[in-house]
């Protein structure tokens, strides 16, 4: 079936329910981009280009310590927005973006963005409905980084992954998962090893099958 | 995805050929190309993840997806 990027914006919570003429506005300044894996979509610092919305594929949002440690914000997948703070205040990218996997993405200009906010109420509202789900996000990330094990980051993250296909697959390894948990890949595999023996998960190459979602959730504490 | 893509991405640009996956892969399924690692013997490979975790430069990726089993 041919891409419709009329269809494919529907499909995001900005739009949902919105009227043509904000979604016609939005095509008519869409951009497209290609990204190879590994490639850097924009830095930290930088003027911001706008609203970045995934079509197909995973980036990942991230930060470097003076050392060049790597610590991974969020991992982002098929229908998924980001750098959605610059694209409303009109500042420097917070952080860095790079493609995780090969990717296909568009660029909504942050003037065009900030224009529909301002001639479109319902609009309004659902970008301060995103932008709250995006607040949320990150104070659940501080909990678990500050609060929780890494066995319990590594359950929560496996329960949220079954739940977003977008958060596996091509360039979700577990190299990622650690700069995501701010950990290392070998605890990280440990951690797995340990959900294993206790009979939640089992792993069949590069699948990792939940077999008992109660018992992970306790692990998890959630 | 086809079942070809599950198997260990090597990059033979982050690799330094410091042969710390070859030393430690359980199966003996890497081995050496022009002073880098490599996937020599795929059908070996039990996707253990030893070569991922253990690669100092991050040259090593073994994608997966998390399902929940049947019944679940």
């Amino acid at each position: 079936m041919p891409f419709s990027l009329a269809d494919h914006l529907r499909q995001l919570a900005y739009f949902e329910g919105q009227n043509s003429a904000v979604l016609e506005r939005m095509i008519h300044s869409a951009v497209s981009h290609s990204a190879s894996a590994g490639e850097t979509l924009f830095l930290e610092g930088e003027q911001a280009a706008g609203l970045w919305m995934i079509q197909t594929g995973r980036v990942k949002i991230y930060k470097l310590n003076p050392q060049g440690q790597e610590h991974i914000l969020r991992i982002f997948g098929d229908y998924d927005t980001f750098n959605d703070i610059s694209a409303f205040d009109g500042g420097a990218n917070p952080a860095n973006a790079a493609a995780l996997s090969d990717t296909q993405l568009w660029v909504f200009p942050t003037h065009v963005f900030q224009e529909c906010i301002q001639r479109d109420g319902i609009f309004a509202l659902r970008v301060v409905q995103v932008l709250s789900g995006r607040v949320r996000g990150l104070i659940r990330q501080i909990e678990n980084l500050t609060l929780y094990s890494v066995t319990v980051r590594v359950a929560r993250l496996l329960l949220n992954q079954v739940d977003d296909p977008a958060l596996t697959g091509t360039g979700v390894t577990r190299a990622a998962l650690a700069a995501h948990l701010a950990t290392t890949p070998q605890t990280i595999s440990t951690a797995l090893r340990e959900i294993e023996l206790t009979g939640a998960i089992e792993f069949d190459r590069h699948q990792i099958r939940i077999l008992r979602e109660d018992l992970l959730r306790s692990i998890a504490m959630l | 995805m086809g079942n070809t893509i599950w198997m260990p991405q090597l990059s033979t640009a982050q690799c330094s050929g410091c042969g710390e996956c070859i030393a430690n892969c359980p199966t003996g399924a890497l081995g050496w190309i022009q002073g880098k690692a490599a996937l020599l013997y795929p059908e070996r490979c039990s996707y253990c993840a030893t070569c991922e975790s253990t690669c100092p430069t991050g040259a090593i990726a073994l994608p997966y997806v998390v399902l929940k089993a049947k019944g679940e």
